[in-house]
C-alpha cells in the first residue's frame, strides 16, 4: 500500500448473510471490522439486497453500521474512538430483540472498570434497555459510563437506583 | 405543635430515628419547637411525587435498620385540594403506605388540618389509617379503616384536567412509541416547560403505550393537551388495567423487566392518575403544574384561615 493514504472497501454482501448462521457469523464480524475501522484510514460501505433480505435481517445489520440509510433502524451500536462503543438513536419496545443480538455480537469489553459508551447521539433510551446494559456489566462487576446530554438519563438511573450506571456529558463537550 | 413535639420526642427518647416529611414551612416550625434534632432528617421537596416519598422512607426505614434502629418514626403530611394540589394519587399513596410498611417496625403520624381540607378527603383519610389521633392526643382505634386493597380496588370518582374540556391538540389512534415521543416533544416544545419535565413525560407517555400495547386491548388511543405552563396526555386502551392495587407506587412484586413502567411514570410526571371503567383503562400523565379541579379547593380558598406564625 506504499503511497496510499487509506483503503475504500464497497461490497455487496448480501449472499453472504441468506442464513441465520451467516447472519450471526457475518454482523460479528462487521464489529470487529467496526472497530478497524475506528482505529486505521480504513473505510467501508456494505450493501445489503433489502428485498432479498427482509426488513429484519437489513435492520439486524443496519444497526451495527455508523450511517445507514434514513429509517433502517432506529438506533446504532457501532465503534468509537475514545470509548467501547457509540450508541445513538432511540431505544423502546421495538427495539429491544435487536439491541439484545446487537450487544451479544459487539461483545463490548470494559476498560478497567468501565464500559464507556459514547452516547452523544442519543436522543432516548427506556427502563429495559438501561437495564440490558447495566446487566451486561453489572455481571463482570463493571460500571457502565453512559456519556449523554439526553436530559432523561440520568433521572431514569437515578428512578432505578442503578448503581451499575453513571451518565456524564459527552467527552468532547 | 402539641401533637408532633410529644411524638417526635417520644421516638428520641426511645433512640427511633424520625424522618419529617412536611411542608418548608411547617418543617421550619418543627426545627424551632425541637431541642434536641440529632435524630431528625428533613425529606426534601415532600409535596412532589407520591412514589418518590415511599421510595424515599424505605430507603430511609432500611438503612436506619440496618444499623440497628428497632424502630423509625415518620411524620407526614399530604397534599390535597385544601392547598391547591390534585388528591387523587395521594389518597392511593395513604392506603398504599399501610401495605408497603406493613411489616416494619415504623410508627407514622399523618396531619391533617380539618379546617382547609376537604370533606371527601377526610373521608379517604378515615378509610386508609387504622388509628386516628385527636386534638389533644389520644389515640383511638379506627372503625372505619379498610384493608389497602379493598380502598385501592374501590370505584373512586374520576378525575380530568380542565384543559381535557376542549378537544385535544393531538390524537394518535394505535401510535408506535417512536411516534408517541415525537408528539408529546414537539407540543412540549411550545410551552415554558423545562426540557427535564418535558423528558420526563416523554418516559412516562412511552412507558405507558408499551403497557397498553403488551398488556391492554387495542385500540390505543393517546390524547394531549396543552397550555404554556402544562401538558396532559392520556393513553387508553381496552383492557382491565393493571391486577396490582398498587400499580405505580410501588414497583411490582415480581420485579424487572416487567412492572416498572407505572412505577417510572409516578415518579416523572407531576401527577398521574389511573383510571378503570367496564370497557377501558386510561393512565393520565401531567407536566407542569397539575390543577386541583376540586370544587371545595374554591370553598377551601375562601374560608382559609391566615397564615400561622
Amino acid at each position: 500500500m506504499a503511497g496510499f493514504t487509506g483503503l475504500r472497501v464497497a461490497a455487496d454482501t448480501t449472499p453472504l448473510v441468506r442464513t441465520a448462521y451467516q447472519l450471526d457469523a457475518f454482523a460479528r464480524y462487521e464489529c470487529v471490522v467496526d472497530r478497524c475501522i475506528a482505529r486505521y484510514p480504513l473505510s467501508g460501505m456494505c450493501a445489503y439486497n433489502r428485498q432479498q433480505l427482509g426488513e429484519e435481517v437489513i435492520a439486524q445489520l443496519a444497526c451495527l453500521h455508523p450511517n445507514i440509510n434514513g429509517g433502517t433502524a432506529q438506533f446504532r451500536l457501532h465503534a468509537a474512538n475514545h470509548a467501547a462503543a457509540s450508541l445513538n438513536g432511540e431505544l423502546d419496545m421495538t427495539t429491544v430483540e435487536l439491541l439484545s443480538l446487537a450487544l451479544q455480537r459487539a461483545d463490548l469489553q470494559p476498560d478497567g472498570d468501565e464500559l464507556v459508551i459514547d452516547a452523544a447521539g442519543l436522543t432516548f433510551i427506556d427502563h429495559r434497555a438501561l437495564l440490558m446494559l447495566a446487566d451486561r456489566t453489572g455481571r463482570m462487576h463493571k460500571t457502565v459510563v453512559l456519556q449523554t446530554d439526553w436530559p432523561g438519563a440520568a433521572p431514569l438511573v437515578e428512578c432505578l437506583d442503578l448503581k451499575e450506571v453513571r451518565v456524564e456529558p459527552p467527552e468532547w463537550r | 405543635m402539641n401533637i408532633v413535639v410529644p411524638f417526635l420526642q417520644a421516638g428520641l427518647e426511645i433512640g427511633a430515628p424520625s424522618m419529617v416529611v412536611l411542608s418548608e414551612q411547617h418543617s421550619e416550625l418543627v426545627r424551632s419547637a425541637m431541642p434536641d434534632m440529632s435524630q431528625l432528617s428533613f425529606l426534601r421537596d415532600p409535596y412532589l411525587r407520591p412514589a418518590s416519598v415511599i421510595k424515599s422512607v424505605q430507603q430511609f426505614l432500611t438503612g436506619h435498620i440496618l444499623e440497628g434502629a428497632r424502630q423509625v418514626r415518620i411524620l407526614g403530611e399530604v397534599p390535597h385540594p385544601g392547598v391547591g394540589m390534585p388528591w387523587e394519587w395521594w389518597a392511593r399513596y395513604e392506603a398504599t403506605v399501610n401495605h408497603a410498611f406493613d411489616q416494619s417496625p415504623v410508627r407514622v403520624l399523618c396531619l391533617y388540618d380539618q379546617r382547609i381540607t376537604p370533606g371527601d378527603v377526610l373521608d379517604d383519610v378515615t378509610q386508609t389509617h387504622p388509628y386516628l389521633m385527636t386534638a389533644d392526643g389520644h389515640h383511638i382505634v379506627n372503625d372505619r379503616y379498610r384493608r389497602p386493597e379493598a380502598f385501592l380496588t374501590q370505584s373512586r370518582p374520576t378525575y380530568s384536567d380542565p384543559l381535557e374540556a376542549a378537544p385535544p391538540l393531538i390524537e394518535l389512534r394505535d401510535p408506535v412509541p417512536l411516534a408517541a415521543r415525537q408528539a408529546v416533544r414537539e407540543a412540549g416544545s411550545t410551552t415554558r416547560l423545562p426540557v427535564a419535565d418535558v423528558e420526563g413525560l416523554v418516559i412516562a407517555v412511552c412507558e405507558a403505550l408499551t403497557n397498553s400495547i403488551c398488556h391492554g386491548r387495542p385500540p390505543v388511543q393517546l390524547c394531549l393537551w396543552a397550555n404554556p405552563d402544562r401538558v396532559v396526555v392520556t393513553v387508553t386502551d381496552c383492557g382491565a388495567g393493571p391486577t396490582d392495587p398498587f400499580a405505580g407506587l410501588l414497583p411490582a412484586a415480581t420485579g424487572p423487566p416487567g412492572g416498572l413502567g407505572l412505577w417510572l411514570a409516578h415518579q416523572l410526571c407531576s401527577l398521574v392518575t389511573l383510571e378503570k371503567t367496564k370497557d377501558a383503562f386510561t393512565v393520565r400523565l401531567v407536566a407542569g403544574k397539575p390543577a386541583s379541579c376540586h370544587l371545595d379547593a374554591v370553598k377551601a380558598d375562601a374560608a382559609a384561615p391566615p397564615p400561622r406564625g
